[in-house]
């Protein structure tokens, strides 16, 4: 089974997804605290990752260069971007770079859940 | 995605055709659509603000559609616009997607738009169907073409393969590799189809006990074939193919029998029967699998649905026909594109297939009319493949007689060998009389049915009519088990309707007339069938006001039918013969119900073709009574044989009123031709010669007479000039479909006498015809 690969530095919001994924059966699940952190994961598991998660706002390389980054190692793998309401221009840039779409936080762990499910059975 | 864009086309349109239904329109108006609105307008709404890439937003928008398709599933009439709304809710999904994003938002944000505009009464359901028409193909492309991003590719890759065990279990069954692959990955929605089937199957279930007893029935049939058609219809969507497999045979099985080719007998529904029990197998086998597709497939190649299709496929093939651009194709006239191309304009201009071909000039009009004659024939054979039942105890019979037959048979040749007295032989020959008669008789028997089958369904116009009405009528029935040869009793069904439908409206009167002049509430209707002689009559009297003979007289010197001098003297009898006249009616007013002008003399036409007659007896206040007297078989007529030219031509003798021989001095030939006439009985008669029609040579007239024979058709009298009379006869007639003479419309067929000579039976509609 595939991994569904987690980037945020903020506890919180890792537990949270991480809770809401195991719940919903999702077993596989990789994180990173911080872009560098990210990218360095993804290099080892590259084509063992059914789903990137990521966050804007990140220390070390933000959710949008990762996205950069991560697209020249992946170019199909679908990554969603976690928000926040304020970073609608970093998103148009995200998209371009590669991004499949992005989730406005805070939300609910069922939408959530509604929108990894088109990309990844459990 | 394994369903086929095919599948999915040709559901879609039905889905469509739904909407653009005129009577949908009606619903819409009529029920309480806030609910639906008010869904419909926040999905508008949601997608008209949705930017690309707000994954969040297109989940509201798929719960949203999700809404809208529940709201649907609970209005009635609209079940079908909830599929649809399925297909939007998946095309959904595509938003997603980055590749597919711009393309299914687009379109959602087209189709609910129209969707909101049909709901909210701004546009018609034609407009609407129309504008998703036009959009039909993207979705299909976005369906079926596209994938689904580029997850959808990796997840499959990752699915592992089938264990070893399972390969083996899967290769046992009768499915193809692949069979199953289409079934949607959406447990939900598999389940919604699965009460959406249950429901459907329940209702099939219901409607099939109900046409045990009244096979015919049209509005039943129509809901039998729609709950097969839409089971297949959705479940072609979800890639569940053996249902849609199963239920497009049973569908293909009821078109037949809708249009008439197949009668429904016994073993037809018994054979539906086992085929909703097959699908009820399955649809369990989905929720026992909780509606999981992997699991649900291991149910379902337990379940082999091959045999019962295969079955159903060799009943169907000898009832279908070739349709007229096959048969073009076939013999090379047209090529296969051709023929695509024309049928696709054909769904767009609603012209016959053969018209489109000769206006394009793709094939002359005499191969289109060749092919016609070929479809003709192909449809002649199919309709003769037909079941009769014939209980056990019949045949059983039978093959005891035609055992004596045999004996007999060998008995007469050993006495022929041996030379033995005359006496033994006559009574051989005694014998051999009885057995032909008794087997006569049984196979006769073999293709009558009870008249009940039609009694029953006569009840219902009976209730159905005085209820239009707000009358009360009680149809009393006697002799329903009265066996009828199964052509007669096609063809009386209608007379009998109509009859009934005029003695409710025309005839009964209203609750307060009635019990102002003492008569029961409640109108009597008495429908009776009865052996009489060689035939059958059948009585239809009612209690209601009657018909005035002197209104009707008076009617009949009006129209110039009678002259007023003549009027008196007229026995009652003769003048409610009028009745049958067609345009002749003595209602004052028209009502919906009985209709003006067509009436009792479809009646009588129609009961002419099967040599049938009605007469008419009325005393006004008190009753109105009609005498239909039938003919036991159409196979077996009672005949008066003639010699005309050197030939016999048969009559039919209920036909005849008399015999009269001519005085050559009698004959007169009116004033505007060459038409020659006798006046008889105070009448009027023109003398036909027999020999014009049949292109005979007359006999040089014996004496100065001529023989002839006086017939009533459609009230007029006509004299017949024959060459000889032979006399009364039972006449077998022998059909002459098949044969060079089926062009010539006089004859209802033909028959061989005693003797071994032919003889030809007269139709006399076609004969009159003939001479004009």
């Amino acid at each position: 089974m595939k991994y569904i690969f987690i980037a945020d530095d903020s506890d919180v919001i890792r537990r949270i997804v991480v809770d809401t994924l195991k719940l919903y059966k999702y077993e596989n699940i990789l994180t990173a605290v911080d872009g560098q952190d990210a990218l360095e994961k993804i290099k080892a598991n590259i084509g063992k990752i059914a789903l990137y998660v990521f966050d804007v706002n990140m220390p070390r390389m933000d959710g949008v260069s990762l996205v950069k980054e991560v697209r020249k190692l992946d170019s199909t793998t679908p990554i969603i971007m976690l928000t926040t309401e304020t970073d609608k221009n970093k998103m148009l840039t995200a998209r371009d770079y590669g991004a499949t779409g992005w989730i406005i936080k805070p939300f609910q762990g069922e939408k959530f859940i509604k929108i990894v499910e088109m990309y990844v059975k459990p | 995605m394994g369903v086929s864009h095919e599948y999915f086309s040709r559901t879609l349109t039905t889905c469509l055709d739904c909407i653009v239904f005129p009577h949908i329109n009606g619903i819409v108006k009529e029920m309480n659509k806030a609910p639906i609105v008010s869904a419909v307008s926040r999905a508008n709404s949601l997608l008209a603000s949705y930017e690309k890439g707000d994954l969040l937003k297109a989940v509201s928008i798929r719960e949203a559609l999700d809404t809208v398709r529940k709201e649907l599933l609970n209005a009635p009439a609209l079940e079908k616009l909830a599929v649809l709304t399925g297909h939007l809710l998946r095309a959904a999904e595509f938003l997603s997607f980055p590749d597919t994003e711009t393309t299914a938002l687009e379109l959602l944000r087209e189709i609910v738009q129209k969707m909101e505009s049909f709901f909210r009464g701004k546009m018609s359901g034609k407009e609407f169907g129309a504008a998703v028409r036009s959009r039909q193909s993207i979705l299909q492309e976005l369906l079926f073409y596209k994938q689904r991003g580029t997850a959808r590719r990796q997840e499959q890759n990752a699915v592992p393969k089938p264990s070893k065990a399972e390969n083996e279990e899967t290769s046992k069954t009768a499915y193809p590799e692949g069979y199953f692959d289409g079934i949607v990955e959406d447990s939900n929605l598999l389940m919604q189809f699965f009460h959406e089937a249950k429901d459907h199957l329940e209702e099939a279930q219901s409607t099939l006990v109900e046409l045990e007893y009244d096979a015919t029935n049209k509005e039943l049939l129509n809901t039998i074939f729609r709950n097969f058609h839409t089971i297949k219809g959705s479940s072609a969507f979800l890639g569940l193919k053996n249902i849609e497999e199963l239920s497009h045979s049973l569908e293909d099985l009821l078109v037949l029998v809708r249009d008439g080719s197949i009668f429904l007998s016994r073993e037809l529904i018994d054979l539906v029967f086992f085929g909703m029990e097959l699908l009820r197998t399955i649809l369990d086998g989905m929720q026992i699998n909780e509606f999981k597709p992997e699991s649900m497939k291991r149910s379902f190649v337990l379940i082999d649905i091959f045999p019962y299709i295969g079955l159903m496929r060799r009943i169907l093939a000898q009832y279908k026909y070739k349709k007229i651009g096959e048969i073009l194709t076939e013999e090379g006239k047209i090529s296969l594109s051709d023929l695509q191309e024309l049928l696709k304009k054909q769904k767009e201009t609603e012209k016959k297939f053969g018209e489109l071909v000769v206006e394009e000039k793709i094939a002359t009009a005499e191969d289109v009319l060749e092919a016609l004659k070929k479809q003709k024939t192909q449809q002649a054979r199919v309709k003769k493949i037909g079941v009769v039942k014939v209980s056990n105890e019949k045949l059983n019979t039978l093959i005891d007689i035609v055992g004596e037959l045999v004996i007999n048979q060998s008995m007469l040749k050993e006495e022929l060998v041996s030379g033995n007295t005359l006496r033994d032989s006559e009574r051989n020959i005694n014998q051999l009389e009885f057995i032909t008669t008794t087997i006569k008789n049984l196979v006769l028997s073999m293709g009558m049915v009870p008249i009940a089958e039609i009694f029953n369904k006569l009840r219902v116009v009976a209730r159905n009519t005085a209820e239009e009405l707000g009358k009360s009528v009680y149809l009393e029935m006697r002799g329903e088990e009265t066996e009828l040869d199964r052509n007669v009793i096609e063809t009386i069904y209608d007379p009998l309707m109509h009859i009934i439908r005029n003695a409710v409206d025309h005839g009964i009167e209203p609750a307060e007339e009635r019990q102002k002049k003492g008569k029961d509430k409640v109108g009597r209707i008495l429908l009776e069938a009865e052996h009489k002689g060689s035939g059958i009559e059948i009585i239809i009297q009612d209690d209601g006001r009657g018909i005035d003979p002197q209104k009707t007289l008076e009617v009949a010197i009006k129209r110039g039918l009678i002259k007023k001098e003549e009027a008196a003297s007229l026995p009652e009898k003769d003048i409610y013969n009028f009745l049958f006249l067609p345009g002749f009616s003595t209602a004052d007013s028209v009502t919906t119900v009985s209709g003006r002008g067509v009436g009792l003399d479809v009646v009588k036409k129609n009961l002419d073709t099967i040599h049938g007659r009605v007469e008419a007896t009325s005393e006004p206040g008190r009753y109105t009574r009609f005498v239909i007297k039938l003919p036991l078989t159409l196979a077996i007529i009672e005949g008066f044989i003639t010699r005309v030219g050197e030939t016999k031509y048969v009559f039919p003798f209920n036909a005849i009123e008399e015999i009269k021989v001519i005085d050559e001095k009698e004959i007169f030939t009116a004033e505007n031709g060459s038409e020659m006439m006798i006046y008889h009985r105070g009448l009027h008669i023109p003398v036909i010669q027999a020999h014009k029609v049949f292109k005979e040579t007359p006999d040089a007239a014996q004496n100065g007479h001529l023989l002839s024979l006086l017939f009533t058709i459609d009230q007029s009298k006509y004299c017949i000039v024959v060459d000889e009379l032979i006399g009364k006869q039972e006449i077998v007639i022998k059909n002459l479909n098949d044969t060079l003479l089926s062009d010539c419309r006089y004859f209802s067929g033909g028959t061989i006498f005693g003797d071994g000579s032919i003889g030809f039976v007269v139709d006399m509609q076609g004969f009159l015809e003939a001479l004009r």
